[in-house]
């Protein structure tokens, strides 16, 4: 064991005993080479088992350990002691979300938001059953058969596919603070990633939750989603991408109401 | 084993909280000088309108120490609006455009655009044209 220490104050809540969270302290050896995915885990196996975060891959890949790092949300295995050493490091759960217990958050209603967007390819076929009265036209020849891409069409999207549903966007966001409603910047993102990707016809199906006023209009830019982003998607590019869109798509319906069909 | 789960309140000056989010009301609340600027500039209109000594008056006013404290921050204000706005522009547009033009180029011609109607405008003020 080093002789340095490093200090840990994290937000504790236990439903079963606990009326609201509180910070416990902890005071672990101080390892320059620990994430503080580590340091949990030395205090859950040396301290107190009690302690209670999600984690998996230690990575950067899986998106399970967000968590809120002296007032910053970010992921438990890219943040390091020694970035902060030999300060006392404050974790709290996810902010705009439910306190399941400790650093665990209740993340269910972003998976129904992730459901609303629909985030999968929905093809020819699949946009004509679901919209026979609308005329599709295929993309492409083969998005009846074998999907084909192009790297400059791949590119188009690929920024936003890059998300990994941490969920650290959510807690940026005041706006999903304030309107607890509002879809969110992660789930807009990846709805504009399928809206984006060529071999998608599914714009239609989704603009409903997109330009929703629980949408895109609950944005207002503050952009901090895409600052704490540990995989660059840019949300809030992707929200106002869509912002633009559906101004445009309004003031269209006025000129063209049956959007170019007879 | 029970579930309960906790919703931690949020404060009504959450905007306190981040530095980030300070600045966002900063840039947000820079349209409010702007808008009061335009109403004042909009009331030299209307006194001009009503003759030489009630525009005189109204240029009194502005040359109040008060005024010009507020030009100078409604200033400082505009120009925030601006290069938070003009860094923020490329972003909103469309993915195929962003994709042919790099965003600091967009950031960049903007630029251009803004200081030379800025030029042209403060060249006209020192030439007498207002």
């Amino acid at each position: 064991m080093s002789e340095k220490t490093i200090k840990l104050e994290i937000l504790r809540y236990n439903p079963e005993v606990d009326q609201e969270p509180n910070f416990g302290t902890f005071e672990i050896p101080y390892n320059e080479a620990w994430s503080l995915l580590d340091a949990l885990e030395y205090i859950k196996d040396e301290l107190d088992s009690s302690l209670t975060y999600r984690w998996s891959c230690r990575m950067a890949v899986c998106g399970s350990c967000g968590m809120v790092v002296n007032g910053r949300p970010q992921l438990g295995c890219e943040t390091f002691l020694r970035d902060s050493y030999p300060n006392t490091i404050r974790v709290e759960p996810l902010a705009n979300f439910p306190i399941e217990k400790d650093l665990v958050v209740d993340a269910s209603t972003f998976i129904e938001k992730l459901e609303a967007v629909k985030p999968y390819i929905i093809d020819a076929v699949d946009a004509m059953e679901a919209e026979p009265a609308r005329k599709i036209i295929p993309t492409t020849k083969t998005s009846l058969g074998t999907f084909k891409q192009t790297p400059k069409e791949m590119g188009l999207f690929k920024q936003f596919s890059m998300c990994i549903n941490c969920m650290l966007c959510y807690s940026a966001c005041p706006q999903m603070g304030l309107n607890p409603m509002f879809t969110g910047p992660a789930a807009l993102a990846i709805g504009h990633r399928y809206n984006l990707d060529s071999r998608d016809h599914g714009t239609d199906q989704r603009t409903e939750v997109i330009q929703d006023k629980n949408g895109v209009w609950s944005c207002t830019f503050v952009g901090y989603c895409s600052e704490v982003c540990p995989k660059n998607v840019d949300p809030a590019a992707a929200i106002n991408q869509n912002k633009a869109q559906g101004a445009q798509d309004w003031a269209l319906s006025f000129l063209m109401p049956r959007k170019g069909e007879k | 084993m029970s579930r309960r789960p906790y919703i931690r309140p949020m404060p009504a000056n959450w905007f306190m909280e981040k530095p980030a989010y300070k600045f966002y009301m900063l840039r947000e609340a820079s349209c409010v000088f702007n808008l009061v600027y335009s109403l004042n500039l909009f009331a030299g209109l209307v006194q001009l309108v009503r003759g030489a000594d009630a525009w005189n008056g109204w240029l009194a006013v502005q040359s109040n120490a008060t005024m010009v404290v507020f030009a100078v921050i409604t200033l400082a204000m505009t120009l925030l609006h601006a290069v938070t706005f003009i860094n923020m522009a490329p972003r909103v547009s469309p993915q195929q455009l962003r994709k042919m033009i790099p965003d600091n180029i967009v950031r960049a011609v903007m630029f251009a655009g803004l200081a030379a109607v800025s030029a042209v405008i403060v060249g006209l003020a020192y030439m007498g044209a207002f």
